[in-house]
């Protein structure tokens, strides 16, 4: 009884064993023929409902139809999104596992954790949105203007107190490159992002706050917050908000973008098919409108120029991290 | 006020055939996943969104919505069948409630609960109707100062919570305020206690702990027992409250809706801390506070309309202002701006019909959620009767699957098993779990506020007494600290 019992067991196994290695080489086989042949995973770092993952899931379908397969999105948070980044970074560069990613993961991660975020690791595919930070002040402010407030600072270096979120989010830089550029001492208080940023200025805690906009357009509109200056780029929705390179600190110029990117050593026929499909689908009107709902801008650039991009905002951050040490 | 034209134009927006169905559908949905132990509200509503591209804004937040407050009402389910919280806001929950199904009070708690849900998910959609725009505006005087003095009295409630000595409550409370240093410091983005490890930098998620400490280890303990086959072996005594368990619940509900509303408005206060204090009050009025945690029906009745007006609060702040509070609004959020609504102030102005409407859904789905929750009582009662060697294996599947779906991160379920074992030591030796979840919350949010505080004030301490929101929370936090022990010194002179 008990051998039979037993003989029972490793038949089962032998023939799930067999099966496994017969499905497995079907699929290695397969996936030699032609590009997507399975679903791809574009894996966003970060838990559903942030703007990176909004990005994603306004794009999936397009992305999905112009790849000829589905494009699942999966968040695999953890780690200030370190933990996505990795593991697409250590998957098999096929093309079958692709991340999402903002630029203050890469940009700060390759600071904060150099172990894990290094720029070699990564096929930068492209990048396809963009939003700038802005400086905000509340409505009963006496700040009309960022010259309002920067000759206020400069009265009372270390009076004042604003927040650009914490340590690990672009609007901190942004914060911290116009404090410095602009040769003025504003006290930092960390917020853990941009809500609570906008709660502590609505409710008069903080003089100033720097948030991005896709955060704020509401309470722009209202009138409640009032913006003195966009970190990078003129935003078509409020012509009226000066940029600072129009202030006279081009240098200080810092948005956030946001962009698609695999594993390194990606075959070069996979990135161009990757890279073609993605661009159809994120130069796609509805697709561009969905994003400019959102309050991100369409702001594409592919391969190369990204790389450059990249490394030119590193550069950026590396100044504003040597002066805070 | 044309209060009464707004709610008659919202009831004849929520009332459209498809509104309606994406209430039910909503309310249904989200019953199912609070049952269901770690699938969260937030999962659930990450997994729908890109479905409500595809349908028209009103009807989507409705049904979000829905999702949001139904499983407000299911997470009880499983807290109080088998005291694993069916989200985080159902811990306090599981303290009386799991003591009252191996009564065989399984019934009575299950209606209480969904009763006190409706009644709170009520009186807040009534408030939000009056008051929301005013409240918001009240709510924004919360700065950090005001948030440490507001954990603070969290941190007091550890005092109510202990069971059996004071001194092993502080201490759990203590552990638990040391696990919630884990991750990134808020201030210099210095990694803390993280080994290497970088799941670890974000902290410890909230699930798996919560999961682990009650959940595993409730199967731990079980096992250890050979002769019992289900959970409650008598006759299952009454599937609703009676007229006594009424009189016992009317004052906690009614205390418990209040607080959870109010506390609920203020950004970043969320709906679990809100539950601890619900309970602590209610231990603190009760005139028999040492039954509190073996199953008195108080327990339950207070936290679980505290969690359903909390959640309810939430929406307040996105809806007048646009701010996410928690990630579930973050989501709402999303939701709202892929349709091209931007929530802020001039919402009510500009898209009345979604105001109006979604608000009025909110009433609408409420009482849904009674009508469904009511008939199911008699059959979740039922799974109680579950053989052991069946209900077993799920509960740590289940746990297992919900820990692995917060973030898609396999480091979590390592966790979920080391606070599985942790949590079964603690009972072993009688720790009690809840302060050290309260602790564990509490601990970043008041590290945080307090650090901001004093970076606001240039280190000086002062900021703390010249706020008047501020002072008045310490001094009730004092008062209730030392209101025991005068008391106690006051008997022992009347005595002698």
């Amino acid at each position: 009884m008990k051998t039979r019992k037993l003989l029972k067991v490793i038949w089962i196994v032998g023939i799930t064993f067999i099966l496994n290695r017969v499905i497995n080489i079907a699929i290695a086989n397969s996936a030699e023929q032609t590009f997507p042949n399975r679903n791809i995973a574009l894996v966003v770092p970060f838990p559903p409902g942030g703007l990176v993952d909004l990005a994603g899931r306004i794009l999936a379908e397009e992305f999905s139809k112009n790849l000829g397969t589905s494009v699942i999105i999966i968040n695999k948070s953890g780690g200030g999104g370190a933990v996505g980044w990795r593991e697409v970074m250590q998957s098999k560069p096929d093309g079958y596992m692709l991340a999402l990613i903002p630029n203050s993961l890469i940009l700060i991660g390759s600071h904060q954790s150099p172990d894990v975020i290094q720029f070699s690791d990564a096929t930068f595919i492209a990048r396809f949105v963009s939003t700038p930070n802005l400086l905000l002040v509340r409505k009963e402010s006496p700040f009309k203007t960022f010259e309002d407030l920067i000759n206020a600072a400069k009265k009372n270096p270390g009076k004042l107190a604003g927040s650009g979120g914490a340590v690990t989010f672009g609007g901190y830089f942004t914060f911290q490159l116009i404090c410095q550029e602009a040769g003025v001492n504003i006290r930092h208080v960390p917020m853990q992002g941009g809500a609570p940023t906008i709660t502590a200025l609505l409710g008069g805690h903080l003089d100033v706050g720097v948030v991005a906009t896709n955060a704020v357009v509401g309470l722009l509109k209202a009138g409640d917050l009032r913006a003195l200056v966009s970190s990078s780029v003129k935003l078509p929705e409020f012509p009226d908000i000066p940029t600072i390179a129009e202030k006279g600190y081009p240098n200080a110029a810092f948005g956030l973008w946001v962009g698609i990117v695999g594993p390194k050593g990606m075959d070069k026929s996979v990135v161009d098919k990757i890279s073609k499909a993605f661009e159809k689908s994120v130069r796609n009107p509805a697709v561009i409108n969905k994003f400019a709902e959102t309050g991100l801008q369409f702001d594409y650039l592919r391969g190369q120029e990204f790389v450059k991009e990249i490394i030119r905002d590193t550069a950026k951050i590396g100044k504003v991290i040597e002066k805070s040490k | 006020m044309d209060f009464a034209q707004n709610l008659v134009y919202g009831f004849s927006v929520a009332i459209s055939p498809v509104n309606i169905f994406f209430c039910f559908l909503g309310a249904l949905l989200g019953t199912l996943i609070g049952v269901l132990p770690g699938l969260g509200p937030a999962a659930a509503i990450a997994l729908l969104l890109p479905v409500t591209f595809k349908i028209p804004a009103t009807a989507s937040i409705i049904m979000l919505a829905g999702i949001l407050y139904g499983a407000m009402y299911g997470g009880s389910t499983t807290s109080i069948l088998v005291n694993i919280p069916g989200e985080s806001a159902s811990v306090v929950t599981c303290f009386d409630g799991y003591q009252m199904s191996k009564k065989g009070r399984a019934g009575p708690a299950l209606g209480i609960a969904a009763f006190g849900s409706f009644i709170a998910g009520t009186f807040s959609t009534i408030m939000i109707m009056l008051l929301a725009p005013l409240l918001v505006r009240a709510a924004l005087k919360f700065g950090p100062p005001e948030f440490v003095g507001l954990m603070l009295l969290g941190l007091t409630m550890v005092a109510f919570l202990s069971e059996e000595s004071l001194l092993v409550a502080l201490m759990m409370t203590l552990i638990g305020l040391l696990l919630g240093t884990i991750g990134i410091d808020p201030v210099v983005g210095n990694q803390r206690f993280t080994f290497g490890i970088l799941s670890l930098m974000t902290g410890i998620e909230i699930i798996p702990l919560v999961m682990g400490i009650f959940g595993i280890s409730e199967v731990l303990m079980n096992l250890e027992q050979t002769q019992e086959f289900e959970i409650f072996k008598g006759k299952i005594k009454g599937l609703l409250p009676t007229r006594t368990d009424w009189q016992d619940s009317a004052k906690p509900i009614a205390r418990g809706t209040v607080i959870g509303f109010f506390l609920g408005i203020i950004p970043g206060v969320g709906a679990i801390i809100p539950t601890f204090i619900s309970y602590a009050l209610e231990k603190r009025l009760s005139k028999h506070p040492d039954k509190f945690g073996t199953g008195v029906i108080e327990g339950v009745a207070g936290p679980e309309s505290t969690n359903n007006s909390a959640s309810m609060g939430g929406f307040i702040p996105l809806l007048t202002l646009g701010l996410p509070t928690t990630g579930i609004m973050a989501m709402f959020l999303g939701a709202l701006v892929i349709h091209g609504v931007q929530p802020g102030p001039l919402l009510v102005k500009q898209h009345p019909d979604l105001f109006w409407g979604v608000i009025a859904s909110m009433y609408i789905g409420n009482f849904m959620l009674l009508i469904l929750n009511l008939p199911l009582i008699g059959i979740w009662v039922q799974f109680l009767r579950i053989p052991y060697w069946i209900l077993f294996p799920s509960i740590i599947l289940f746990c297992l699957v919900g820990s692995y779906s917060v973030n898609g991160n396999y480091v979590d379920i390592i966790l979920l098993m080391i606070f599985g074992g942790v949590g079964y030591l603690m009972r072993k030796a009688k720790f009690p779990g809840g302060p050290l979840i309260l602790g564990f919350i509490l601990g970043p949010m008041i590290e945080e506020a307090l650090r901001q505080t004093l970076i606001l004030s240039d280190g000086e301490f002062a900021i703390f007494f010249s706020r008047p929101i501020c002072l008045s929370l310490i001094v009730i936090n004092l008062l209730l600290l030392l209101s025991t022990p005068i008391k106690e010194l006051l008997l022992k002179r009347i005595m002698t």
